[in-house]
């Protein structure tokens, strides 16, 4: 029965991610592929995302697209089972959305000077922080390549305990990038943290359809009900839930601070490096 | 003196304060003066070299930009905004405000389209991204496995990843299809498929795989695209053509959902397309055979005439009509369980034409028969499975339960030396019930039960009725064989051990029942009748042991020891007979990086599964079936296998070479006896050796850039043994080659060639007498595909096929071309066979002692007009 209960739990945890922010008109997509070491002690435990950038001179929102996928299908299941009475079936199963983040990463320019970012990953909890500009001390180097068609100049920064490498591009003026990169006179084409443990590599450029509208999750009806809190509460959530994740995640539905969760038949073990998969080896290690 | 050098010091410093504040202030607008908001402004040092500085506009169009301390003299500025030129210019590194306008640009920002790894290595999963290695022009996913790096597709079907056959065919972790994997690879559409994951070593029992045992192989995973998964997809052929009515319909409805998958496929032909190869089930993984868990094929009591089959896809020469239906789709039950079910019926009538000059080889003689053979064949197969599974890290079950039966009927007219009409009738009814279960023990332990029951029931027939036979009196002749089997395994399996060594060690009993019942009766002009007939009834009991331990050597080396001891009780015809039977073997394998080793050796002595092998020609040898039962046929043999496999998956490499030789003899010994035409079969109870050789290798390289793949493969055989032939011993030899080679060129979106070089060759020596001369026979394939246009597709083949031996030489060529018009969700495609309307093919073979030259009636000029739709 508490297997039933936590698949329950879990659907629903993905069930209610869906509220989202309208970000206008959006021009470009730039298409990353990200390579995340999720065991640090095992370098060959790879995960490979493809993620999207999109902006206008204005926002940009750096996102799943399978994961915002995944959500469409959960969020129309639900919508048809509401409407039609009959029961909920999950069109596709926790395990395979969990598989993909649900961290986004907005930034605002030139009103807010600001980034947002939003999270679903700790499972049961929606938690959004913003943090202010300039978060990044580039240093520029003269060194310049090739990569692909694009010309690309190098800069490093120290961020948070990891040493980035990036490599962008003046061609594509803009300067929101992957993740949290920001403030770069161009475009980030290929960025690797020292430990190799993280890697952004472009892979595709397009221009958005007209009328393309930016948002920053797919439901475009939701108020939106990410919690907001400080990046030190989040910091301090997530290790909570690299801890205990099932506690964490029953805690966090239930709203109850004491509970806690029993599974039989389950290795508890395999099942929590599992759910932690996306969050397990931190970017940010400060 | 003093306060003025004060002064000229804080007069410096002054102004060096005012250099280190330098402020560039800047507004930038477009040249209707409408400001540009974040437009990336750069500060260089005046040669452009090194970046001083960035900022960017705001919703003013405006920046401000504080130079930092000790700036040079002067300093570049380039603006930047997408749609408008860059703008430089070199200002002096003073505090200043500008205005900047800058240029609309004619170019616009150059796209990249997204191009995505064709090959990533995960841990020990190998991902294949489907759409690299996919043409428009491919209808399926398994056309497009066949151009994976790594990956073989056999001509039945069976796919193999770096040489091991796969295990498990999943599609999104569901194994819907089990061995019966053919359907999927036929059906599933590669546009539906984003992925194809390889898992190496796969373990899918949960309870092994958490105490770190690793599986016996490779699995496959479909990885469909989220389109795919969201609705019930449903897919159509139509297709009619001449001469006469053709026909090749299919409908495929398939739902891939996360907790229930189906596919349901009904399709019917006349165009020889086989749909029997889609329900083939693949053989079982090694671990399954050691393990016992497997049921023997189906093996009829009699057949007709055996007939050389011709290097060329039975599509030129096979008359049909055929229709099938079948029903697969697997329930998630719950996180833990499952249920699969599979439902067929097929429909197949065939018939072949052909004319036949043979030349018999007997020791002493030569003799020779022409005649003109008409074989029809009618056939029915229901089968129905169910298998439950339920997969914990505490405990694993399975069963499967299959009902299977065939009703065929098959017609065969010989005309010329002797003519007959046979009619035999080969219904075959099976019973299966496998059962497993793995049930955690003490420690690191695991306890493994099997209890696997069989029972089968062919009841076979065979009528000849000769219109004109050499002994001329007989007038019509029936044949019965009628065999009922029964066979229940138990045994007990253990597991345990640690990372480094593991052991397992296996109890169990095998029982068996046999009932075969054989009886022939002819009809003279005399009146009178002649009868033959004989029972053979046979119980079985083994009793056996087996224990195999394996250890994890340093260097990659691996290191496996194995043995078994059976003691067999049986009762044959009232006689008792014990027999001991047994095993040793040892095997070394080695792994390191992309290059794996292995070298293994075994004794064995084991019974030979089947008592009843008289599955030969009857055309001429109509006295022969009774084959002596009277004692357990077994071999004792030592044999020696190495394998040598090299893989560089990402570099599209892939080799992988094994070369068996077994040497020994078996207690028995084939005889012949010859009398006139006559030949009769005995099996006697004499020992006879026997030794083999075989050698295989396949080789693949795939060009990522110029998507093109070049498959080598080949194979070699050679067979020694010893032969009676009317009381006087000889040694039969065979010898035969198979090479082939394929081309794959798709790099060009318009044009796509595909070439395909085939060889087989045979050879057998009977006694003492020259070795019959080598028959060769050659295909040839070349595909063209233009595709002109975006939605147009046109083909061309050519096809060639030659037999030749040293006296004679044979080649025939067939032309076939196609054109197709895709639309988003229907194409429309014109086929035209055999242009040339070639009507036979002459084709040469050597079986035994028997070479025959057969002329086969071949299809002629087929044009077949086909709408393909998706809903």
């Amino acid at each position: 029965m508490k297997k039933y209960l936590l698949t329950f739990v879990f659907a629903i945890s993905v069930a209610a991610v869906w509220a989202q922010a309208r970000l206008g008109k959006g021009e470009f997509r730039a298409v990353y592929r990200v390579e995340t070491v999720t065991d640090p002690a095992d370098t060959t435990s790879l995960r490979v995302d493809t993620m999207y950038l999109e902006f206008s001179s204005k926002h940009s929102v750096f996102y799943s697209p399978t994961r915002r996928y995944y959500d469409s299908l959960m969020y129309e299941g639900i919508r048809r089972s509401i409407k039609s009475g009959a029961s909920f079936q999950m069109p596709v199963s926790g395990e395979q959305i969990r598989a993909y983040t649900s961290a986004v990463v907005v930034h605002h320019y030139p009103n807010n000077k600001k980034l947002t970012f939003f999270t679903a990953d700790l499972l049961g909890a929606f938690w959004r922080y913003e943090e202010e500009y300039p978060l990044f001390d580039w240093q520029y180097r003269q060194e310049s390549k090739k990569i692909g068609n694009y010309t690309c100049q190098k800069a490093v920064a120290t961020f948070r305990g990891r040493q980035w490498e990036v490599w962008y591009t003046t061609d594509i003026p803009t300067p929101f990038g992957p993740w949290k990169f920001y403030g770069l006179p161009g475009l980030v084409v290929y960025a690797e943290d020292s430990l190799r443990h993280f890697r952004f590599e472009l892979i595709g450029f397009e221009r958005l359809p007209a009328g393309y509208e930016m948002v920053t999750h797919y439901d475009p009806s939701e108020p939106r009900n990410f919690v907001k809190i400080s990046r030190e509460r989040y910091l301090k959530e997530l290790s909570m839930f690299l801890e205990d994740p099932l506690t964490y995640h029953v805690r966090a539905m239930s709203g109850n601070s004491n509970a806690s969760i029993e599974v039989e038949g389950i290795d508890r073990k395999k099942l929590n490096k599992k759910i932690t998969k996306v969050v397990s080896n931190p970017i940010e290690l400060e | 003196m003093h306060r003025w050098i004060l002064l000229c010091l804080c007069g410096l410093l002054a102004v060096q304060a005012a250099r280190a504040q330098a402020v560039i202030r800047g507004q930038v607008t477009d040249t209707q003066g409408e400001p540009l908001i974040a437009a990336t402004v750069i500060v260089y040092d005046a040669a452009f070299g090194q970046i001083i500085k960035n900022t960017i506009t705001d919703e003013k169009g405006q920046f401000v930009c504080s130079l930092p301390p000790a700036p040079p003299d002067s300093i570049g500025i380039e603006i930047r905004y997408i749609g408008y030129a860059t703008y430089r210019e070199v200002l002096a590194a003073t505090t200043q405000r500008r205005s900047f306008v800058l240029q609309e640009s004619a170019f616009d920002i150059e796209e990249v389209k997204v191009e995505v790894a064709p090959v990533t290595i995960k841990k020990d999963t190998v991902v294949y991204d489907v759409a690299s290695f996919a043409s428009e022009a491919d209808r399926n996913i398994g056309e497009v496995l066949k151009k994976m790096p790594g990956v073989e597709v056999s001509p039945d079907g069976m796919i193999k990843y770096k040489g091991m056959p796969i295990r498990r065919f999943y599609i999104e972790n569901l194994d819907m299809l089990g061995q019966r994997y053919n359907i999927a690879a036929n059906n599933v559409p590669w546009q539906w498929v984003e992925e194809v994951e390889f898992y190496e070593n796969h373990q899918d029992v949960k309870l092994l795989d958490s105490l770190g045992v690793a599986g016996g192989g490779p699995a496959l995973n479909l990885k469909l695209t989220p389109e795919a998964m969201r609705h019930v997809q449903l897919n159509g052929e139509t297709g009619v053509g001449g001469p006469f009515l053709l026909w090749d319909a299919r409908l495929v409805a398939v739902k891939f959902f996360d907790r229930h998958q189906f596919i349901h496929v009904a399709e019917s032909n006349n165009i020889a397309k086989d749909l029997e190869k889609a329900l083939t089930e693949h053989p079982l993984s090694v671990e399954n055979l050691r393990l016992r868990r497997y049921h023997l094929p189906r093996e009829d009591l009699l057949a007709l005439s055996s007939q050389a089959v011709p290097l060329l896809p039975p599509e030129r020469y096979r008359f049909n009509q055929s229709a099938s239906t079948t029903l697969n789709g697997v329930s998630r039950l719950s996180a833990s369980e499952q249920l699969r079910y599979h439902v067929t019926y097929l429909y197949d009538a065939a018939h072949y034409d052909f004319d036949t000059d043979s030349r018999f080889f007997l020791l002493q003689d030569t003799f020779r028969l022409i005649e003109r053979q008409r074989v029809e064949s009618r056939r029915h197969l229901l089968q129905a499975e169910l298998d439950y599974e339920q997969n914990t890290t505490k405990r694993y079950q399975r069963n499967t339960t299959l009902i299977r039966a065939h009703m065929d009927r098959h017609w065969g007219q010989l005309e010329g030396s002797n003519q007959l009409l046979q009619q035999l009738e080969t219904p075959y009814w099976e019973l299966k019930n496998e059962y497993m279960s793995y049930l955690p023990g003490q420690g690191r332990r695991v306890r493994q039960w099997v209890a696997n029951t069989y029972a089968r029931h062919l009841p076979q027939q065979l009528t000849v009725s000769p219109a004109q036979w050499f002994s001329a009196e007989t007038e019509s002749w029936r044949q019965q064989a009628s065999l009922s089997e029964w066979q229940t395994l138990l045994f007990r399996n253990q597991r345990g051990g640690s990372m480094r060594t593991q052991w397992q060690w296996q109890i169990g009993t095998d029982l068996q029942a046999q009932a075969l019942r054989q009886n022939i009766s002819m009809n003279n002009s005399l009146g009178t009748k002649d009868t033959l007939s004989g029972n053979t009834e046979r119980l079985s009991a083994y009793l056996f042991a087996a224990g195999e331990w394996q250890r994890r050597l340093g260097g990659g080396f691996q290191w496996r020891v194995e043995g078994e001891y059976s003691a067999s009780q049986h009762r044959i015809n009232q006689l008792l007979d014990f027999i001991p039977f047994g095993k040793a073997s040892s095997s070394l394998n080695w792994r390191q990086g992309r290059w794996g080793m292995g070298l293994s050796l075994s004794a064995y002595r084991q019974p030979e599964r089947r008592f009843v092998n008289n599955r030969q020609p009857l055309w001429r040898t109509y006295r022969q079936s009774f084959v002596n039962g009277d004692f357990i046929p077994w071999s004792q043999v030592v044999s020696g296998n190495y394998t040598l496999s090299f893989s560089n998956i990402t570099g599209g490499w892939g080799l992988f070479v094994s070369v068996s030789r077994q040497q020994g003899e078996q207690n028995y010994l084939d005889a012949f006896d010859y009398s006139g035409f006559l030949e009769t079969r005995h099996r006697l109870p004499e020992p006879a050796p026997v030794s083999y050789t075989m050698t295989n290798f396949h080789f693949k390289k795939h060009f990522f850039h110029w998507r093109t793949t070049w498959e080598l493969s080949g194979t070699s055989f050679y067979l020694r043994q010893r032969m009676q032939q009317d009381g006087q011993g000889f040694w039969f030899t065979n010898s035969s080659y198979h090479l082939r080679s394929s081309l794959s060129f798709e790099k060009l979106t318009f044009f796509h060639l595909v070439a395909e070089l085939e060889a087989r060759g045979n050879r057998t020596q009977w006694g003492e007498q020259p070795p019959s001369p080598m028959v060769w026979q050659l295909r040839q394939r070349y595909l063209l595909r233009w595709l002109p246009a975006e939605r147009w597709e046109l083909h061309l083949q050519w096809e060639g096929f030659g037999s030749f031996t040293e006296r004679k030489q044979q080649t025939i060529a067939f032309m076939d071309a196609g054109v197709r018009y895709r639309l988003r969700r229907m194409s429309f495609e014109c086929q035209w066979w055999n242009i040339g309307n070639t009507s036979a093919l002459e084709l040469q073979s050597v079986e035994n002692n028997r070479r025959q030259e057969q002329r086969y009636s071949l299809r002629p000029l087929n044009i077949l007009c086909k709408l393909t739709w998706q809903l």
